[in-house]
């Protein structure tokens, strides 16, 4: 409906109300004229995230997640007589600067999540409707803010195993690499992939609303189903299949894991792993939408 | 109410005289796997006026609020505001403010939280959001979680809620659940007061012995049925409660589409 027809029937029905309000201070609403902004629609969803503790308890988590298991494992690494890692080149050094993305990548999807099943938790959803009923763009919205979110979360995370990592390296008077492409390009390409991960959670959380049962669900298929089905992938002598899936993609996008390392699966290029968690996010995204564009808030 | 719904020859003339209305409600109808929740409702609320949604818990006036809101799908039949959908207005935060079920709210955020999450669609700054809070009584309480406040502390929140964008229509959804004798009264004298300065209130309520204290107009329902609809002292026979005219026309029967 045009903005002009709601303005034109406003004055009639409310001429009366108008010479009454004049006394209260009513300048900071302009009733029914502008549609809201995009900027309104992306502060009021920043401010849904910030006013409650949740996304920095979220941070700190991805933060310790991130750089605690870098610490831990790059320190065994390091020390242990027989270890996984090795630190000859800059390639051997990509799997320990991304285990922050092998290991944390869940809590940017569990952001992307929360961003939008938190609404139907507390049923705050109709609220949100009623302030811009066009639905299309409070999930776009949602979209933006759980991408920026889940890039904050993986800046924060890969920075600080990398600091983690490099400290430790230099510690024992290994090169770090830190200015290397290769591991640029990881820590990069790490960064990216956590941050499409904020997608992938926003459009899992319009699909399936409940917020426990999204939860449970992320935990159980990034965790375990994904990392057993990379194994019986490798182990049946397919292991690039592993890397369709989108954990393993992430993985292989952020230049190779531990996992990737122990899937054997490190056949596949960086591109391909971006192209195909890409994929995930836009079909995850789409399906998303269409739910979240459909549903009926009551 | 001023004029019933036997005007389905023109639709352009319909709507003409839905802009007249605030509210314009036509053959709204709702079934739910089979159930008819609202079955065939017409009504209209007039500017400047107190009208009461009334009728038990279950008659169906939250799906009919709901459908007039756009949050759900009617099987059939319009609602309109100011002539127009409710997804049709664009910033209805500003015109119309809404208080559903007692609100809704996420437990962890602060009372002042909650109202600045919704402030941007509104068109509110963080002065009026300090007002309101002092308007309902809320100050002491804005930052503490919502999770900590009594029923009636949470039905204010979710009216101060519904004013942030000064709106010229509101929309309650039983705002009067969980208030104290205190609390009732106050709200009784604020949306008197809202309504004498030009603008309108609708509002559902199953307590009808409060209402009848309130409202200018009834929409009686039953059974996803209108029962009656227009003015209360067109309603009430002489010396009679609003209560026994329900029981009344109930008795009746069936309930008239109006």
């Amino acid at each position: 409906m045009s903005t002009g027809t709601s303005t034109a029937a406003g004055t009639s029905t409310a001429a009366a109300a108008r010479t009454d309000r004049g006394a209260s201070p009513a300048a900071d609403s302009a009733p029914g004229s502008d549609a809201v902004s995009t900027a309104d629609l992306l502060r009021s969803e920043v401010l849904k995230l910030t006013t409650t503790r949740l996304w920095w308890i979220l941070l700190l988590a991805v933060v310790a997640c991130g750089a605690g298991f870098t610490a831990l494992i790059v320190f065994g690494g390091l020390n242990a007589p027989r270890s996984p890692l090795s630190f000859g080149s800059a390639g051997d050094a990509v799997p320990a600067y991304n285990l922050p993305v092998a290991l944390a990548y869940v809590f940017p999807l569990a952001i992307g999540v929360i961003t939008v099943t938190q609404e139907y938790h507390a049923r705050t959803i109709s609220a949100t409707l009623l302030a811009e009923p066009r639905r299309a763009r409070v999930y776009r919205a949602k979209l933006v803010v759980g991408l920026g979110t889940a890039f904050v979360y993986g800046a924060v995370a890969v920075l600080s195993g990398a600091l983690v990592a490099a400290a430790l390296l230099a510690g024992h008077g290994k090169p770090t690499y830190l200015t290397d492409g290769t591991v640029l390009g990881a820590l990069g390409g790490s960064v990216l992939v956590m941050t499409l991960w904020g997608a992938i959670g926003v459009g899992v959380g319009a699909l399936v609303r409940n917020q426990v049962a999204a939860i449970v669900g992320i935990l159980l298929v990034t965790q375990f189903v994904e990392p057993t089905l990379r194994i019986l992938s490798s182990s049946l002598g397919n292991a690039e299949l592993g890397n369709l899936l989108p954990g393993g993609a992430g993985d292989l996008a952020g230049g190779g894991t531990i996992m990737t390392a122990a899937a054997e699966a490190d056949g596949g290029s960086q591109g391909l792993g971006f192209l195909v968690l890409f994929l995930y996010a836009v079909v995850i995204g789409a399906v998303g939408a269409a739910r979240f564009t459909r549903y009926e808030a009551s | 109410m001023a004029q019933d719904a036997h005007t389905t020859q023109d639709p352009t003339q319909n709507r003409q005289d839905a802009r007249q209305q605030v509210i314009s409600v036509r053959d709204l109808r709702k079934e739910f796997r089979g159930t008819r929740a609202v079955d065939g409702v017409s009504f209209d609320v007039r500017p400047g006026r107190v009208t009461g949604f009334l009728g038990p818990n279950g008659a169906g006036k939250t799906t009919t609020l709901r459908m007039i809101l756009g949050l759900i799908r009617p099987t059939g039949g319009s609602a309109l505001l100011w002539g127009s959908p409710y997804a049709g207005l664009a910033a209805p935060t500003r015109r119309i403010g809404v208080g559903l079920d007692g609100g809704a709210f996420v437990g962890r955020r602060t009372g002042r939280g909650h109202l600045r999450c919704y402030a941007p669609a509104a068109g509110c700054g963080p002065e009026r959001v300090d007002r309101l809070l002092a308007d309902v009584g809320l100050s002491d309480a804005a930052d503490r979680p919502v999770a900590g406040y009594s029923t009636g502390m949470k039905q204010r929140l979710s009216l101060a809620s519904a004013l942030l964008g000064d709106p010229e229509l509101l929309v309650l959804d039983e705002p009067a659940n969980g208030l104290d004798p205190e609390g009732m009264l106050w709200l009784r004298e604020f949306l008197r007061d809202f309504a004498a300065s030009g603008r309108t209130v609708l509002l559902s309520s199953h307590l009808l012995g409060e209402m009848e204290q309130t409202v200018d107009d009834v929409l009686l329902m039953h059974h996803g049925r209108l029962l009656s609809s227009g003015p209360l002292d067109g309603l009430l026979e002489p010396g009679e409660r609003l209560e026994s005219a329900f029981l009344r026309l109930t008795r009746a029967g069936n309930g008239v589409r109006a």
